[in-house]
Parts: structure tokens; C-alpha cells; sequence
């Protein structure tokens, strides 16, 4: 109860860390808005030259986008520490962390919420609002859209921390393999029937960040069950997170320090 | 007593990528993942005992901050064995660090966009500090240590002093068993080090927190401490007293003496003559200032009245039994001899 | 007592190889970021193939373009676009951060000549990881990717020279205006979403919608990865070419032009603000 406690009260910090640079904040918010767009024209230039896209209408393609841009929104807004790892390594901060009675890796996450995630969190929404309507699939389904997001956003963040956890062993300052688990994200826009059979076991299995989008969306188009829907998606997060937190320790035991 | 930090033969290498200048070589190292391993400590073995205060010194590079890294659970030993707390650090870390507080000189906080006074109450939601702890812990902190100037500004805005003053207060908010302190007094002007140094004392005196310092200045020790670990490139030179290692490393003193008025040659003689027993030399510096070098065996209250008896003397001072001197030496010697 | 001189020419183009040189070599040392880097993003890239091989796999006259001619495009679009990632901007602020630009404005090398200097070493490196792509692609795609005759080349690679001049220039007005708005981070990613939206990286101009094409043809972004893709496979028609490349031409003379204005702007406004 207390450990609760503490990272509730280390994010709420931390948000108002963040909430210190104002016109960044806004900046960030329209920014991440007009990433969201130019990623919708291509959907546009796409749908005007063809009426669907493997079987998927626009519709239901909008609500792949809407999932996961708010998959990407509510991971940024949370937890998105992990792409600051490596400055914490170099900068020594790590090494005070570890000398916390608590979980580095929570710590880690919850310590640099993003300012440009409630850009892409309202993007997304607007998306699947939209997709939503087009679809009218029934209404107690919405409930379920909160339980998606957050098993998409543990799942992202679950890859981001396995592949992050080569920083350990690598240190500079890049964060270009983050950079590539974030390009991943491009995957779950599209309707997955498009995808060769090595790229759809990839997105369903391996990196299971499709099983949080596509297994909702078969849901929505009346192709699978609702059960699916509900018990899928956590248990993918779940996993991730268990998995996650192995490379973590692991790659912790390897860690050397900044060497001074 | 009980046992509060254990090594036994703790020893740490380091594997590092080698990295190639230039464009070409560059290129060709860009298809090699050539390493090498480096001895940062070997082969340290000590015993602190709980309620001791430990000063570990040793040149940059000698392996200080390994060995407390270790010693708190930062680092994972690649031999021998280290308790802490009766714990084995990196396996037990977070249970060691609710008894532990640790200062790293010069290293940032995480989230040094917030006031120092958030953190505070951060961190005592974390250590799950109880009130009469903390009131005592943070008010006199805050008072001896003279945070109240600056407690609302955010951190990274604060001067390197402030910073440091406040990531002494926060290591020590939670009252610790054993406190780690790397470089505490960096970069603090005289006055505030000695307020560290005070509030440092006052906590020992307290909860019998047990210190082990590492510093570069060594009046923090001489005021805290009374045990040495001295490390040399990675390995234990000394460990004991204080006064053990002044007398043991100490191979003299100088006595320096302002004159009055010239001496003349007869009178250096004289005065040499009469000194002739014992194993000193004279450096007649300027016509005003006369350096005699004693060795150890030498008597300075000897050296002392024979100078005061045939000179007029304006003032007189004796150096080089001070631990900065003799540590000073000591790294002198130790790297002529590795060269 | 000698008399000022300005540096030389020969002088300030040693100091543009120089500075490519270790500019390519800083980037060599982050040889895993810079090829991860490059991997993912083709990776991302996929997708987009992907879709558009669903779009003609369902009807095969989805567009003007056959779908041989459209992959081909694609695979080009993004070689284009990865060789031309220059981190003029990241650079710049980095610097801004660490307190250097002031160092930076006192070389006796000129600003301007300074980041394309160091752009070229970035462009350099990129050219390094694009030769195996190209040479992969040419084994899935075969002569598709070949230009379509010598001439085709010839054009095809003048007008990448000028998608760089353009590329760079764009970059350095939009490093002067972060100068004026003490701000980057928003501008440089709004360059990105425009950059991705209409420079024909994901499809070409003739596969857009009426409207959105209208508004492409009216902004340089075209011209950094369209203009030169389309020479080079020989989708446009040879007596336009002219036409394209004097566009291209115009285009990074019109930016580079109003890049260095502004810069003088600055430095006057710095000048009498006396920071």
C-alpha cells in the first residue's frame, strides 16, 4: 500500500517536473497533433484509390489508428521514462537511484512523463471516435477501450524496456533502438491481413503489440469474441511485463557504472 | 559490536570496447568488437565496525568510488565477497537502502525540476520516515545546514553548494544505520564545510550512524573520522588509525621560520653546529626565511629552542605533520615508484 | 605588424573537408545507433509497401502507375529520403544546449559553409549504408531499380545533388527561425510531418487526391525526393525535365537565399541586443 503510495506520489512530482516548461508543453501538444495528421493523409491518398484495404474499411482502419496512437499518448504520458535511461546512466543519476529502497525500473518510468502525449492521446481519440461511429459496434464495448489502452501501453513500454536494457551494456547517448520500437507502432496502423505470415507472427507473438489492436478491432467487426477481446490484450501486457522485468534485473547485474 | 560493513577479498574489473581514432581506422573498427579488462580494485579485504567513521581516501582512480559502489549494491563485485548491513548488497539492494543514505558528490538528481523541498517530502514517503525522525532529521537540517534560503527553488537552478547541501540533508533524512559519502564537501566554501561537518558529527552522536567517507579534502576527516582505508591503484595500503598512520607515514616535519633580521654566517653556523646531532637540513630561503628540514628522528622541540635561541624570530611554524602533507607525499612516492 | 586578411579559398575549403570528415567520423562511432537507426526505419518503410501492394494486388489499375513502377518508386523514395538525413538541426540545438554556437559563430569559416560542411559528412556516411540497400533491392526487384537509360542517371543524380542543396537549406532557415523564436523543437518536427506529407516519400504526387496534390506542388518538399526518384526511373517525361530541375534549382536558391537573410537579421539583432 505504501509502494503504491510512493509512486503515485513520484509521478505526481514528476508531472509537475514537466509542467515547469509551459510553452514546450504546448508546443509538444500541436506538435505531436500534426505528426498524427500527416500520418492520416496517407490513409487518405489511400482510400481514394481504393475503397478498403484487405478486407478492412476505412472505418475500422481508423480505429487501428485511433487504438494506437492512444496506446502511444497514455505509454508517454506514464510511462515513459525509459527513453532517458541512458543520460540517468551517464549523468550518474542511475547509481543514486539504485541506492533507493525501491523499484529502479518503476522509478525509471514513472520519472519523465512526456509532454507531447496528450497530442497524440486527443488524436487517437478523435480517430477512434470517428472510426467508432462508422462502426457502431455496441456501446458497453467502450468500457473496454480504457482496458486496451493500458494493455497496449504496458506492452509498448514492455519492448521499449527489453530493448532498452542494451544500454546497460552500451552506453552513449543515443536512443536510436528505442527509436525502432517506436517505429514498430507503424504496424498496428494497418490492417493486419496485409502483412506477410513472419510479420503478422512477429506483431501478434514475438513483439505482442498487435495483440492489443488487431484483437480489439476483430471484436468491433463482429470477427471475434468478446471474450478474446477481454482476455487477450492483459494477458499479452502481462507477459511483456514479466519479461520486461527479467531483462531489467538481468541487465542490471551486468550494469557497470560510469566507471569515476 | 556488531559487524556493519564486511569485505573479503572484494575485487571489480571492468571490460571496456576498444575504440579506434580516425576516419579508416574507424571504419575497420566498425566490424570489430575488440575488448579489454581493467582492475578498478583487487583484493580488498576490511571489517567496519557499526557506529565507526571510516575516512577512505586514495587518488582519483585509486578505486574509491568502485568500492563503495560496491559497497552499496551499485556494482556487482567480480570477486570476493561484501556484506553490508549483514546483507549482500546488490542482491539485497533495496532492503539495504531503506537502512542507508548515500551521497555522491557532483552527481545530479533525477527530478532536479522540482524544489528540493518536494523532494524532501518525496523522500519521506519513500523511506517511510516517521515523524519524530524526520522533524528531527529535516528541521535540523534545514537549520544547521541553512537550506531555508532556497527550498522553494527548483534544483537545477540551485549553486553546486546548495545542491550538495541538500543531497546531504536527503541522504540522512531517514536516519540511517550507514551513511556513504562520496566527496560531500565539494565545492563548499570553508564556513558551510564546517557546518557538514558538524551536522555530520551530530548525527553519528545521534543514531550512531556509522560513516564512511571518501573526500579529497582531508580536514573532513581529521574532523570525523578516526580510521583510515587508503587505497592505492586498487589495492588497501593502510588500514587503521588515524594517529597509527601519521606516525607511520610521517617522515618529518618542516620548521619554517620568518626572521627579524638577517642572519649572519657566524651565527649559521653556530646554530648549525649546535644542531649537527641531529638529522636536520637548513634552506636559508631569502635573507628573512629559513626552512629546516627535520626527519622523523629528529626532536622538534630540540630544533625548535636551539633556532628561537640564536635567531630573532618574527613568527615560526611547523608543517608537514598534517595528514593532507603526509598523504600528499605518500601518492608522490607511490607514483614514482610505479614509474 | 600583418595586415587582416580574410581566409583564403583554398583555406576554407580545407576547413569544409575537415569538418565533413569528422563529422562522418562522430557518426562512424555511432555505428550501431546509425544502423539501427536505418533498419528500423526500413522496417517502418514495409508498411507503407505493404500497403500499397495490398492497394494493386486488389486492383491492379488503382492509379496511373503500374504496380512494377510504383514499388520501384517506393524502394527509391526511401533511399532518397534516408540518404538525405542530415542532422543540421539536432546538431544545432545540441549546441545551442551545450552553450557552443557562440564558439561556433567566431570561426573564420562562415556559418552557412560550417553546417554544410557538416552536413555533407553526414550525407557522406548515408551514402556509405544506402550502396548495400540499393544493391538488395536490385536482387529482390531486380532492373526495375536500374535508371531507366544513361541520360535518366545523369539527371537523376544532378537533381539529388539539388535535393541536398534544398534539403540543407530548408534546414538552415528553419535553424534561423528557432534562432528568432528561442525554440526548435516544434519547428523541426512540423518540417517533419510537411516533409512526410508532401515530398512523395509514401507515394507519388500523381497517386494523391486532387487537392492535397495541389498543395504539394506549391511547396519544396516535392523536390527533395519526388523530383529526383521520378528522373532517375524515367516517370518523367524527358522534355520535362528541364522544367523540374530549374524548379529544384529555384527552389534551393529561393531557400538558401532567404536562410542566409535571415541569418544577417540575426546576427544584426544580436549585435544590438549586445548577447
Amino acid at each position: 500500500m505504501s509502494a503504491v503510495g510512493f509512486y503515485w506520489a513520484l509521478y505526481r512530482t514528476a508531472l509537475k517536473s514537466v509542467a515547469e516548461y509551459r510553452v514546450d508543453f504546448a508546443v509538444g501538444v500541436v506538435t505531436a497533433i500534426s505528426m498524427q495528421l500527416a500520418a492520416l493523409t496517407f490513409y487518405w491518398i489511400v482510400f481514394t484509390r481504393a475503397p478498403a484495404l484487405g478486407g478492412w474499411s476505412s472505418g475500422e482502419v481508423l480505429f487501428l489508428f485511433g487504438l494506437t496512437a492512444m496506446i502511444l499518448g497514455f505509454a508517454e504520458a506514464t510511462l515513459n521514462g525509459i527513453w532517458w535511461l541512458p543520460w540517468y546512466i551517464l549523468d550518474g543519476q542511475l547509481d543514486r537511484l539504485l541506492t533507493y529502497p525501491v523499484n529502479s525500473l518503476g522509478f525509471v518510468l514513472l520519472s519523465r512523463p512526456e509532454l507531447h502525449s496528450l497530442g497524440n492521446f486527443c488524436a487517437g481519440a478523435v480517430s477512434l471516435g470517428v472510426g467508432w461511429s462508422l462502426l457502431s459496434p455496441p456501446t458497453y464495448a467502450l468500457a473496454l477501450v480504457p482496458l486496451w489502452v493500458v494493455s497496449g501501453a504496458i506492452i509498448y513500454t514492455g519492448i521499449l524496456v527489453v530493448v532498452g536494457a542494451v544500454t546497460f551494456r552500451v552506453v552513449g547517448p543515443w536512443v536510436s533502438h528505442l527509436f525502432a520500437v517506436h517505429q514498430l507502432l507503424n504496424t498496428s496502423r494497418y490492417p493486419i491481413s496485409i502483412y506477410p505470415r513472419w510479420l503478422y507472427l512477429l506483431v501478434m507473438y514475438v513483439l505482442p503489440f498487435g495483440a492489443a489492436v488487431f484483437v480489439p478491432a476483430d471484436f468491433l467487426r463482429g470477427h471475434g469474441s468478446l471474450w478474446r477481446a477481454l482476455v487477450i490484450p492483459p494477458l499479452a501486457a502481462f507477459g511483456t511485463a514479466l519479461v520486461a522485468k527479467l531483462a531489467w534485473d538481468n541487465a542490471l547485474r551486468a550494469y557497470q557504472s560510469t566507471g569515476s | 559490536m556488531d559487524t556493519a560493513i564486511l569485505a573479503e577479498s572484494l575485487g571489480k574489473t571492468y571490460t571496456r570496447r576498444k575504440r579506434a581514432d580516425g576516419f579508416w581506422a574507424g571504419l575497420r573498427a566498425y566490424f570489430s568488437f575488440e575488448s579489454e579488462t581493467v582492475a578498478a580494485v583487487s583484493d580488498l579485504s576490511f571489517r567496519i565496525e557499526r557506529g565507526e567513521s571510516v575516512g577512505l581516501i586514495g587518488e582519483n582512480g585509486a578505486g574509491k568510488s568502485t568500492t563503495v559502489k560496491m559497497l552499496t549494491g551499485i556494482l556487482v563485485p567480480t570477486h570476493g565477497r561484501v556484506e553490508t548491513l549483514g546483507v549482500v548488497p546488490a542482491r539485497e539492494r533495496r532492503k539495504l537502502a531503506q537502512s542507508m543514505g548515500v551521497v555522491f558528490g557532483q552527481k545530479p538528481q533525477i527530478l532536479w525540476d522540482i524544489p528540493a523541498r518536494e523532494s524532501f517530502r518525496l523522500l519521506k514517503v519513500m523511506y517511510a520516515v516517521p515523524d519524530d525522525v524526520f522533524r528531527f532529521t529535516y528541521h535540523e537540517a534545514v537549520e544547521r545546514l541553512e537550506l531555508g534560503d532556497f527550498l522553494d527553488t527548483p534544483v537545477r537552478l540551485l549553486s553546486l553548494g546548495q545542491r550538495m547541501r541538500c543531497d546531504l540533508a536527503a541522504s540522512l533524512l531517514h536516519a540511517p544505520a550507514v551513511a556513504f559519502l562520496d566527496e560531500p564537501t565539494i565545492g563548499l566554501d570553508v564556513l558551510v564545510k564546517e557546518r557538514v561537518r558538524e551536522h555530520l558529527i551530530e548525527m553519528r552522536r545521534r543514531f550512531g550512524t556509522t560513516i564512511v567517507l571518501t573526500t579529497h579534502d582531508l580536514k573532513d576527516i581529521t574532523a570525523t573520522c578516526e580510521r583510515l582505508l587508503v587505497l592505492d591503484r586498487g589495492r588497501l595500503l593502510y588500514d587503521g588509525s588515524r594517529e597509527g598512520f601519521e606516525q607511520r607515514f610521517a617522515v618529518g616535519r618542516t620548521l619554517v621560520v620568518a626572521l627579524e633580521h638577517e642572519a649572519d654566517a657566524p651565527t649559521r653556523r653556530a646554530l648549525e653546529a649546535e644542531l649537527s646531532s641531529e638529522e636536520v637540513t637548513f634552506v636559508w630561503d631569502t635573507p628573512h626565511r629559513l626552512r629546516v628540514e627535520c626527519a622523523r628522528s629528529a626532536s622538534a622541540p630540540r630544533v625548535t629552542a636551539s633556532v628561537l635561541e640564536h635567531l630573532r624570530v618574527a613568527d615560526l611554524s611547523v608543517q608537514g605533520a598534517e595528514l593532507d602533507a603526509i598523504v600528499t607525499r605518500l601518492y608522490r612516492s607511490g607514483k614514482a615508484a610505479a614509474e | 605588424m600583418r595586415a587582416l586578411a580574410a581566409p583564403t579559398f583554398r583555406q576554407s575549403l580545407a576547413g569544409f573537408v575537415v569538418l565533413a570528415q569528422k563529422t562522418a567520423q562522430t557518426k562512424l562511432t555511432y555505428r550501431l545507433a546509425t544502423l539501427i537507426t536505418l533498419l528500423s526505419s526500413g522496417f517502418a518503410y514495409c508498411v507503407f509497401l505493404l500497403v500499397w501492394r495490398e492497394v494493386y494486388r486488389h486492383d491492379p489499375h488503382a492509379g496511373p502507375l503500374s504496380r512494377e513502377q510504383m514499388m520501384a518508386y517506393l524502394v527509391m523514395a526511401f533511399l532518397v529520403n534516408s540518404a538525405l538525413i542530415m542532422n543540421v538541426e539536432t546538431r544545432f540545438l545540441q549546441r545551442v544546449r551545450m552553450g557552443l554556437v557562440t564558439g561556433d559563430l567566431l570561426r573564420p569559416l562562415s556559418f552557412v559553409f560550417f553546417q554544410m560542411a557538416q552536413a555533407t559528412g553526414d550525407v557522406l556516411v548515408n551514402a556509405l549504408f544506402a550502396v548495400p540497400i540499393y544493391a538488395a533491392g536490385l536482387v529482390f526487384a531486380g532492373s526495375a531499380l536500374f535508371p531507366a537509360s544513361l541520360l535518366a542517371a545523369v539527371l537523376g543524380a544532378l537533381s539529388l545533388v539539388l535535393a541536398f542543396f534544398i534539403a540543407f537549406s530548408v534546414s538552415y532557415l528553419l535553424v534561423q527561425a528557432s534562432f528568432v523564436l528561442q525554440s526548435g523543437y516544434g519547428i523541426f518536427f512540423a518540417r517533419a510531418a510537411l516533409h512526410q506529407v508532401f515530398s512523395g516519400l509514401t507515394a507519388p504526387l500523381v497517386m494523391f487526391p486532387q487537392s492535397l496534390r495541389r498543395v504539394a506542388e506549391w511547396l519544396p518538399f516535392r523536390c527533395e525526393i519526388e523530383t529526383p526518384v521520378r528522373l532517375w526511373l524515367g516517370h518523367a517525361e524527358l522534355g520535362d525535365a528541364p522544367r523540374l530541375l530549374a524548379e529544384q534549382a529555384a527552389w534551393g536558391v529561393g531557400l538558401f537565399v532567404t536562410g542566409e537573410l535571415v541569418f544577417r537579421a540575426v546576427m544584426r539583432h544580436h549585435q544590438v541586443q549586445g548577447g
